[in-house]
């Protein structure tokens, strides 16, 4: 597969064939399939998908942070900026990390340190980097941060501790801390999870704002479409560790091929469309990750699913046959991993068109075996 | 509105001002009943010990043989032993023993304990498995019968005792504090740390090592009052102090148990309540202590 950019656009990120393994008990999780992704300066990309798709997974292996001993990087590459991160020695991802990328994670009540204080851990990542800033200039730069996110009183904040913090002054704390180094691509891993509905909203609003003051490009890591919908320029869809489907946000919700995307924006109450549909919940659970299987990773649970999608798995290709493949940026072009995607129609309803028969329903033994490859190991 | 705004900033720092984490847990003992009373009990303990002579009426070690097993009196508050001595004399002098005791014996059991746990915690792998392969094995023998074993071969007396004490104590914090670094290196706040490219020994140095300290200190409390018991077990035993007029609250024990159906049980009865009050006092401390350090009640 071809994949170009336009000249003007400053390639940030290129992830290319992706694989990570987790070792457990019973055999090898392959928790990222092959992913490839580009992500060019300043943009937002949001990256969606259910529990265990591979979301945080895939983010974790980007900053060379995944959980020793047991998972590790398969094969692949994650260039980033021009440098291959996973063929870096441990020093040198670290001085990157921070400085160059950073992350924002699901739970503020416990990413902060509860024995030190607020100032001790922002201090302590603008002086990892260099040691050479003074005290009161990492005090100073302290202060402006926390200023940046919106927290009143940095002074007096400073010297507190995170338990003195409500959630959503942890995660602005967090934010800051993320901030400190103007690293080029902040990592939000499912950023307002942990935080109650109103809180969300300005934190999301907060690390819009940031990284349109910073120039910092975003990878929004969500199960929730409605996080995504309001401020990402971009969407992947992920599923069983690979990417699904991907578009700009406007194409995306606009016209879902992929019928798990499909099956995850009728499985949400929309406000904007003015209507009272029922919801149409996507039946069964993701695929057990420990075992090979050939054929499309979502077949078993597809309502579109033909012959074709249990023997063959379909490739990310663009939606227009034959069309040029843009990975990445305003005009990236809308790809679909699926075999028989669903139509314009199709997605509005929610159901294959009447006439369709799943090749799922009608090959109930497939079904049965498949349904009973999930139950035999639960994960 | 200049106004306002400097009243609204004193609201919001007057709640702030020097409020620690470790204050706010000090905050959090006082106000547990229980605590307080150990903290009481430990405090009397200590005050006795430290000024047992100012404090005692009598000489402990001088008795007058005419004078024994006198029941209280107000001469003699609680009474006389088999010698003739003042047993409130001889048990204030005893606090200094047991206090000695428990004090050496956990801090040094805190220091090996300590460097095992921390190196096994830190470099896991083979290191880690061999450390705790130890320490199974040293569990795995009764506690009594290993110090016994210590004592009789290294010799009595109360620093022997501290040190087999010791070296019970070591696996037990070793071993606590091996699984709260293991904890904490994966938590969140390490992987964060790590996020933003903390090197890892600053991690280790400021992230985990503050926060495993707090199982550590609830271990240690308890563990003095464990080494009274087994002070004065090995007291009874007869592993004590050589010199047998040496006031020590297991040996006092020993001394007079024969002569118990005697009608002199007050001669036991005192000590052993003694045993009991300090033993009580670092049990209530440390449940007290466990609870208002324990992180899942910080709101």
């Amino acid at each position: 597969m071809t994949v170009a950019n336009p000249p003007a656009l400053d390639l940030l990120l290129s992830v290319e064939d992706l694989r990570v393994e987790f070792r457990t008990g019973p055999g090898r999780v392959r928790a990222v399939n092959g992913i490839t992704f580009d992500l060019v300066a300043h943009e937002t990309l949001g990256v969606v998908g259910e529990s265990g798709c591979g979301k945080s997974v895939t983010s974790l292996a980007i900053m060379g942070l995944l959980p020793k001993p047991a998972g590790r990087i398969a094969a692949g590459k994650v260039i980033f900026d021009g440098t291959d991160l996973v063929g870096l020695k441990p020093e040198e991802m670290r001085a990157m990390r921070g400085r160059d990328l950073a992350m924002v994670f699901q739970d503020p009540m416990t990413s902060l340190n509860p024995v030190i204080t607020i100032e001790e851990q922002l201090v302590e990542v603008i002086r990892a980097h260099d040691s050479k800033t003074s005290k009161s200039a990492a005090y100073q730069r302290a202060t402006e941060l926390l200023e940046l996110v919106g927290i009143p009183n940095p002074k007096v904040r400073l010297r507190g501790y995170a338990h003195q913090l409500s959630g959503g002054m942890r995660q602005r704390v967090m934010i800051a801390i993320a901030l400190a180094l103007h690293p080029k691509l902040i990592i939000a891993d499912e950023p307002t999870t942990a935080l109650d509905v109103t809180i969300q909203a300005q934190i999301l609003e907060l690390i819009q704002r940031v990284a349109n003051e910073t120039g910092a490009a975003i990878m929004l890591i969500t199960h929730d479409l409605g996080v995504v919908a309001g401020m990402t320029q971009r969407i992947q869809v992920m599923y069983a560790g690979r990417i699904v489907e991907t578009a700009t946000t406007e194409e995306l919700f606009a016209h879902p091929r992929h019928p798990y995307t499909v099956g995850l924006l009728r499985s949400i109450p929309r406000l904007d469309l003015g209507d009272n549909r029922a919801l149409i919940p996507i039946d069964g659970l993701p695929p057990d990750m420990t075992r090979e299987r050939s054929g499309c990773p979502f077949a078993p649970r597809c309502a579109w699913a033909i012959e074709h999608c249990l023997t063959e798995d379909p490739e990310l290709a663009p939606v227009t046959p034959g069309q040029r493949t843009i990975a990445a940026g305003p005009d990236a072009n809308h790809r679909v991993a699926c075999w028989n995607p669903a139509t314009d129609a199709e997605a509005a309803t929610g159901v294959p068109s009447t006439g369709h028969v799943s090749a799922i329903t009608a090959s109930t033994e497939a079904r049965a075996a498949a349904a009973a490859a999930n139950l035999a190991e639960p994960s | 509105m200049a106004g306002n705004n400097i009243v609204l900033r004193q609201t919001i720092e007057e709640p702030l001002k020097g409020s620690s984490l470790w204050r706010d847990a000090a905050r959090r003992l006082v106000h547990t009943p229980s605590a307080m009373v150990g903290l009481f009990l430990i405090g009397l303990f200590v005050f006795v010990a430290i000024f047992a002579p100012l404090i005692a009426p009598y000489d402990p070690t001088a008795g007058n043989i005419i004078h024994k097993f006198q029941p209280p009196s107000p001469e003699h508050l609680l009474g006389t032993d088999l010698q003739g001595r003042d047993i409130l004399s001889r048990i204030i002098w005893g606090a200094r023993a047991s206090l000695w005791v428990s004090i050496l014996s956990v801090t040094l059991g805190l220091i090996f304990g300590l460097i095992v746990g921390a190196i096994a915690g830190f470099f896991g792998g083979w290191v880690d498995f061999w450390a705790m392969r130890m320490v199974d094995v040293m569990l795995s023998l009764p506690g009594l019968l290993l110090t016994i074993t210590i004592v009789v071969f290294l010799g009595p007396g109360l620093n022997t005792i501290a040190f087999a004490i010791a070296i019970e104590n070591v696996p037990i914090f070793a071993r606590i504090l091996r699984s709260s670094i293991l904890g904490l290196k994966e938590s969140d706040f390490t992987t964060a740390a790590r996020s933003i490219g903390a090197r890892e020994s600053r991690i280790l140095t400021n992230h985990v090592m503050p926060n495993s300290l707090t199982p550590m200190i609830v271990a240690a409390t308890l563990a003095l009052a464990t080494a009274i018991v087994d002070a004065a077990g090995l007291g009874f035993l007869g592993f004590g102090p050589q010199d047998p007029s040496t006031p020590e609250w297991g040996t006092m024990l020993t001394d007079t148990y024969r002569y118990l159906t005697a009608g002199a049980g007050f001669t036991a009865l005192f000590p052993g309540i003694a045993i009991i009050l300090a033993v009580l006092g670092f049990n209530l401390l440390g449940d007290g202590l466990r609870e208002s350090l324990d992180p899942r009640l910080k709101r």
